[in-house]
Formats: structure tokens, C-alpha cells, sequence
């Protein structure tokens, strides 16, 4: 495949969040979640008393910490995946193709799951989504999905794969200066080395009645559990996924995996905001506390949009120019020798005490 | 115990310099850090030669499936066998090239006189014609081996007998407790003489004066001994006949008693487990600081150049649209993405030669600027020299010890337009 095509990009949440956005995706973000405890997911669903925000999916990333023998292994313990026929006719489940494209395709996954989420073709149409509760898909996903829909879950994988369009905005996210530092001559990419974010992504998603696993190494998603779905349970199915979750890392100690988990919500400034609505309707004044707290977290949020665009913009931009010109400056200061003996020093010191470190076990 | 085997023990019983043990077939004779370097031939019918910025070996070999016999100290007879040149890469451990020198065959090992000052370039001519061709530069940071070391390379690619000898002269460590010392034969082959190994002892050991023959080039401090070790030795020295390290008998100076060294050690042997000792953990990274360790906060603050606001004011033009203010100048630099960015940029340069080249062309500098760097096994000394000599020259330099509020640059006084324009052009190939 052309898997030489994909580059690997950071496993961020502010990555991810702008991935998405540039794929036309709306009133979406990507958050972290530190812990599978239950006051971690309450955050996650009732980050305000008595308001649930939607929470779309979880992506559950993983890494071996030794890669002997475990490469492309899936964790132990999961159920058996369905088959082709098995599998509900709405669920979409595509097996993973280019290795770099993983992070892309898990979320793709999600996106495409997500419950109640509006598939339009026309961007410029006005659609209600109920105060950014829903997901709208944009045109380029809504054609992507359609296209695929009755495809079997290789060819999904392969249509990801060669999608022009997927993979562009993808690749915007890996790094601008490689072109200038490798010889022209050489075929050479950006290889992912045993440091890089190597992970392996498995998504989780409500369908229906039930919790499915989505596994692109897997033939096909894994019923994983059932749940109740009523409005005042819409995110009930999250426990379920978390139960699984955490019965699978039972087996396995932090020595042997690395890992994380993010959940694809709904942006937290249109649930704030429209938490500020429900308020001013119910006649809470704008200095009484509640109003404050309110306000002061969208301020929060506004903040975390600007970081992560900021982190976005220097990671998209090549920094060999500003790189070299700093050099020089180094160098036109005339303490180029002492700052470099410093730094050689400096170095040595890390090495010394990284091999201690690493001694230590 | 032998004298060689308590040595050797202590000296963390590598016996086996380098060579793998594998291959019974194979015996070293002696080895020692050269790279090697590439010959193209270009149109005009030369050929251009560049050194390969590897750090490798030299090891020469005996190849034959009579080792065994020579071995057992049978004095190594000559038939059936023959010599072997190997490079070997210092990093991966891996034999990259290897030229066998058949009986019959002329080889020669001679200093090549490339005209600059400095270069220590060899030619090792296998038979006649190009393909026997090779030539090496040697690596180890002291030229004084050089000589001696070349005669010897001469001596063994010349008279098979030698060689032979040689090899079987270093059987494995058990062999050598009950070998009985060599009788006083030729020292220069047997052993190493007392001078060798005082000069061995004093460079490893650490000690003032001493230089350092194992040393790695470019590497900073070399560890010395322990205390306990270097007591030990001293003992061993003291039965060698040679003067205690640490001592103040200047190197060179010959011992008052020259005795070859006791029963089968030789100068290859002593030197890989002095490697052992003296550098006892593996200089894997490039010797000079990786780039990204120069934008620390430590040494911008240092340098002092974001005091200066004509080089922020340039420094910030280079920053993303957004993001062009001072505050953000020290944001970005503390950067993950600038740190990486001189991480790449310092892997690339310690690739290979190519990769070097290419970057240096990008940025328009002159290679010539930093060969000297480069043929040291430095590259990333050698990108900041080429940096340094181009400010210089077109930029200007501040002078260290500036007066109070002056500022003197020289050369090119007025503003760098020039400069600039280089700078932010890259060769897009």
C-alpha cells in the first residue's frame, strides 16, 4: 500500500481536534482523560451539574514497551470479532491498511458511529444540531461515508488509505523540514522509531443497544456489552466501555504497556455557552455565582483554543530557516566556542545521568 | 597466575580486542581506528577521494584453516594461509569491507601526501589497478602511532611469516598461562616493548603527561582507573619491567630494563582491553553537542543576543505569522518543535557524507570551512565552523571583550543584505 504516503503525526489532543475540524467536522474536540475512575467519566459526561455534554466515542491508545515479539499484537482479552454478515448494516468498521494512518482511521471511526450525527452535503446549509449537541459530519465525511457504506471492512480501509483528501490533512500535522534536511537523492521518509508515538488505537462506540470495539488489526468490531439507551442514559454506555477497558489492562503491568485515553465530545464552548443560555432564561443574574463559574470556564476553554492553536501553527511550520538564522546570531555574538564547550558539557551531564537512570532499571 | 592473564583479568577480561571470537579460522594480528573514504571517478578521468565520516577500524587478520595449529604456538607456519584486511564500523560492530591479500600478491600500506597540513591519509594498494585501491584516514586523535604503525602494516602485508607469527603469537587468554614467554625474538612482533606499553598505560591510566592512545577523538575526559586497578597494575608493570604509570617519567623515555611483555600479549591485545577500561561507556553519539542542547534557555540568555534588537527583529521575521513577537521569540525557542527540529538537523549532519553535503550546499556555506572537523569524525563542529567562518564573512563578528555599549565588527559593516537573503532561500532540490 502506500503507506510510505502517511506520515506520523502527535498523539494529541489539540492535533486531533484541528484534524478534525480541517476535515469539516463540527462541534467536535478531542479530550484526555487521566483515569478510568468514576470521577474521571463524570467530568467527561456532567462536566456541570445536571447538564450532560454528549461524548461521541473513546479512543483508547496503547504501546508496548518492548516491541520483542508484540509488533502488531492486540491486547489479550478481547471477545471474538463478527463477521461481515454479524455485523449491524449501520456500523462502520474498516480494517487498518497503512500503520500511520491509525490514529487518522480510529477517529474516522468514531466520527462515522457517532450517534445522531448529522451527515450533510452542502456545507453552507443551515442545519439546527441542537445548540452543537450533535456532530455534524461535513460534506467531505458525509461523500466519504455514503461512498463506503456498503464496502467490506478491507475495502474501507483501503478507501482511507488512498484518500487523497484524508490523507492531505493528515500529513499537514508531520513535520515541514524533512524536504531540506534529506538528500533529494534518497529515498528517505520519516521512519517511526522505537521513541516515536507508536501506538496502537482502538476505538470505542455506542451502536444501538450495544457497546462495540473497534479494532482496525481485528477482522471485524467486537460486541464488548449492552446497555440501556434512554435520554437520561445517554452516556451510560461509557461504563460499559470502561469496564472493558479496564479488564483488559488488568492483565498487563505499566512495565510491559504504555497508554492513554481520549474521548471525542462535544465542544465544550457550545455546551458552556449553552449552559449560559439555560441560565440568563432562568433569570440567574450575571454576577450571581453560578453565571461566574460559568463564564470563567469558557474563558478557560477560549485559552485552551488558543494554546492549542498556537502549538498547532508550530508544528505545522518549518523552523529550519529560524534555526539556521539562530545559529548565526550564536555565532555573530563571538561566544560561539564557550556557548558550544557549555553545551557539550551540558550534554554529557544528561547522558551521565540518563545511563544512571537506565541502571537503575 | 601469568603476569598477562592477572593483567588481563583485571582489566575486565577483554582478551579479545574487537575481533568477534567466532571465527576460529581468523587470528587478529593488529587493528586500529582509521575510516575510510570513497573514490569517485569523475569526468575529467580523476578521481575524487572523500572521507566516509564513519568511525571505523582497521583490523588486520589472519585467515586460514590451520589457525588452530598456529595456535598452539606451533610458530604459525605460513602455509595455507593468508592476510585479510577488514573495516570495521565503531558504532554498529559490523566488518563493512574486507580485502584479502593473497600469497603472491603485492600489497602495500603508504602515506599519502595530500598537500594540507593535518590530513593523515593512507593508501593500502592490493595488487595493480583501481580496484585494489584503497585509501584510509587515520582516526585516533594522537598522528605519534602513525609511523610505526604503518611499518608494521607493511611488515605483515609483505612477509606472510610474520603475520602468521603475529597471529599465533595471541592465542586465547587459557593458552597464554601456559605458553612460556616468547623467547627474546624480534619484540616489535612478539610483544610490544616496554615503550609501547608504558606510553599505553600512561595515556589510559590517565595520568599527566601521559597521552591518550585509546582515546576516542573529540571525546571529553577519559575515565581513569581506580585506584585498586591501578595499584594492580602497577604490579604487573613492575614484573613487565616497565616504570609505574602515574610516575614522572615523561613519555618516550625508554625503561631502565626492556623486557618484551610475558608470555603472548600483544600491543593489539593491550590496547582493546585498555579500551575497555578507558572509555567504559561507548561514545555513541556524535562528539559535538547535539544542536538542540544550544537553544536551552541557559545559553540564549548567555549569548546574549536577544539583548540585541536588530537580531531579534530577524530572528522574529523567521517565526510562524502568528507568532512574530518577542515574547513569542523565547516561547518558540523553548519549543518542542524548534528543539526537534535541531535534533533533525543534528541527526542529519552525523548521518553519512551525503547528507552532510547536501545540507551544507542548502545553506550555502563552505564545505572547506569545516574539513578539518569532518576528518576528525565531527560533524556537527564541523556544520558550526562553516557557520562561524560564513558570519564572519559576511555578518561580522562581535569581539568578546567588548567596551562598554561598543560594539566592533568585522568586516562587512554595513547591514547583512546579503545574508538575509541567503538565509531565507533554501535550495529547494
Amino acid at each position: 500500500m502506500s503507506s510510505d504516503d502517511w506520515c506520523t503525526i502527535e498523539s494529541d489532543p489539540g492535533v486531533f481536534t484541528s484534524l478534525i475540524e480541517s476535515f469539516g467536522v463540527k462541534n467536535v474536540e478531542l479530550t484526555e482523560l487521566w483515569s478510568l475512575d468514576d470521577e474521571s467519566l463524570q467530568m467527561l459526561t456532567n462536566p456541570m451539574e445536571g447538564v450532560t455534554a454528549s461524548v461521541h466515542g473513546l479512543i483508547f491508545l496503547f504501546k508496548w514497551q518492548s516491541s520483542e515479539g508484540h509488533g502488531n499484537d492486540t491486547l489479550e482479552g478481547g471477545g471474538k470479532p463478527l463477521s461481515e454478515y454479524e455485523t449491524p448494516n449501520s456500523l462502520f468498521f474498516a480494517r487498518q491498511v497503512t500503520h500511520n494512518a491509525c490514529a487518522t482511521q480510529a477517529i474516522l471511526s468514531v466520527l462515522f458511529n457517532a450517534p445522531h450525527s448529522i451527515e450533510s452535503t452542502d456545507d453552507n446549509e443551515k442545519i439546527d444540531d441542537e445548540n452543537g449537541r450533535r456532530l455534524v459530519l461535513g460534506s467531505m465525511l458525509s461523500n466519504f461515508k455514503s461512498f463506503t457504506s456498503a464496502f467490506p471492512p478491507d475495502l474501507k480501509g483501503e478507501a482511507i488509505g488512498s484518500s487523497d483528501e484524508i490523507r492531505k490533512a493528515h500529513n499537514s500535522f508531520g513535520r515541514a523540514e524533512d524536504a531540506f534536511l534529506s538528500d533529494p537523492t534518497k529515498q528517505q521518509k520519516r521512519v517511526a522509531t522505537e521513541d516515536d508515538d507508536v501506538f496502537h488505537f482502538v476505538a470505542y462506540v455506542p451502536h444501538e443497544d450495544g457497546v462495540y470495539e473497534l479494532d482496525g488489526l481485528q477482522s471485524g468490531p467486537i460486541r464488548v456489552g449492552s446497555y440501556t439507551n434512554g435520554d437520561s442514559n445517554a452516556n451510560a454506555w461509557i461504563h460499559v466501555a470502561r469496564d472493558v477497558i479496564q479488564k483488559r489492562l488488568d492483565n498487563y503491568s505499566p512495565a510491559e504497556i504504555k497508554f492513554n485515553l481520549m474521548a471525542v465530545v462535544q465542544d465544550r464552548r457550545t455546551f458552556l455557552t449553552s449552559r449560559l443560555d439555560a441560565l440568563a432564561a432562568a433569570g440567574i443574574e450575571e454576577s450571581d455565582p453560578a453565571m461566574l463559574e460559568v463564564r470563567n470556564e469558557l474563558h478557560s476553554e477560549e485559552e485552551k483554543r488558543e494554546r492549542w492553536n498556537v502549538e498547532n501553527e508550530r508544528r505545522r511550520f518549518n523552523y529550519l530557516p529560524f534555526c539556521v538564522k539562530y545559529l548565526r546570531a550564536l555565532a555573530g555574538s563571538g561566544k560561539l566556542e564557550k556557548l558550544v564547550d557549555k553545551a557539550k558539557q551540558k550534554a554529557g551531564e544528561k547522558r551521565k545521568r540518563m545511563d544512571a537512570w537506565k541502571k537503575e532499571g | 597466575m601469568s603476569n598477562a592473564q592477572e593483567l588481563l583479568s583485571i582489566l575486565g577480561g577483554r582478551h579479545r580486542p574487537a575481533l568477534s571470537t567466532a571465527n576460529p579460522q581468523e587470528k587478529p594480528i593488529l587493528h586500529f581506528k582509521a575510516g575510510k573514504m570513497t573514490t569517485q571517478l569523475k569526468p575529467n578521468g580523476k578521481y575524487l577521494v572523500t572521507p566516509d565520516t564513519r568511525r571505523g577500524e582497521l583490523h588486520l587478520v589472519w585467515s586460514t584453516a590451520a589457525a588452530a595449529a598456529a595456535a598452539r604456538g606451533n610458530g604459525g607456519s605460513a602455509a595455507g594461509g593468508h592476510v585479510k584486511i577488514e573495516w570495521k564500523d565503531r558504532r554498529t560492530k559490523a566488518v563493512v569491507n574486507t580485502i584479502p591479500v593473497f600469497p603472491g600478491e603485492d600489497a602495500t600500506f603508504e602515506r599519502v601526501e595530500t598537500g594540507r597540513e593535518g590530513d593523515r591519509v593512507y593508501l593500502l594498494q592490493v595488487g595493480s589497478g583501481a580496484e585494489g585501491r584503497h585509501f584510509f584516514w587515520m582516526q585516533d586523535r594522537d598522528p605519534e602511532p602513525d609511523e610505526e604503525l604503518c611499518v608494521k602494516v607493511n611488515l605483515y602485508l609483505s612477509d606472510s611469516t610474520e603475520a602468521a607469527t603475529a597471529a599465533g603469537a595471541a592465542p586465547p587468554i587459557s593458552s597464554a598461562a601456559s605458553a612460556a614467554p616468547s623467547s627474546s625474538a624480534d619484540a616489535s612482533t612478539n610483544g610490544m616493548d616496554s615503550d609501547q606499553l608504558l606510553r599505553i598505560m600512561q595515556g589510559s591510566l590517565g595520568s599527566e603527561g601521559g597521552r591518550a592512545v585509546t582515546a576516542v577523538p573529540g571525546s571529553g575526559s577519559i575515565q581513569a582507573a581506580s585506584p585498586g586497578q591501578i595499584d594492580a597494575l602497577g604490579n604487573i608493570l613492575e614484573n613487565l619491567g616497565v616504570p609505574q604509570p602515574g610516575g614522572s617519567l615523561p613519555s618516550g623515555e625508554r625503561a631502565p630494563q626492556q623486557q618484551p611483555a610475558a608470555g603472548g600479549l600483544t600491543l593489539a591485545d593491550l590496547q582493546g582491553a585498555m579500551a575497555g577500561l578507558a572509555t567504559a561507556s561507548p561514545v555513541s553519539s556524535p562528539p559535538g553537542p547535539p544542536l538542540s542542547e544550544l537553544a536551552s534557555s541557559e545559553i540564549v540568555d548567555e549569548s546574549g543576543i536577544l539583548d540585541d534588537p536588530e537580531v531579534t527583529a530577524r530572528l522574529v521575521a523567521l517565526l510562524p505569522e502568528g507568532q512574530r513577537t518577542n515574547d513569542q521569540l523565547r516561547e518558540n525557542l523553548r519549543s518542542p518543535q524548534v528543539a526537534q527540529c535541531l535534533q533533525r538537523l543534528t541527526e542529519a549532519l552525523a548521518d553519512d557524507a551525503s547528507s552532510f553535503n547536501s545540507i551544507i550546499a542548502n545553506f550555502q556555506l563552505n564545505p572547506e570551512d569545516g574539513a578539518g572537523a569532518l576528518a576528525a569524525g565531527n560533524p556537527i563542529e564541523a556544520f558550526l565552523n562553516c557557520v562561524l567562518r560564513d558570519v564572519e564573512r559576511k555578518e561580522g563578528v562581535k569581539q568578546a571583550d567588548t567596551r562598554e555599549g561598543e560594539e566592533t565588527k568585522d568586516g562587512g559593516g554595513c547591514e547583512e543584505k546579503e545574508g538575509d537573503d541567503q538565509d531565507a532561500k533554501m535550495d529547494e532540490s
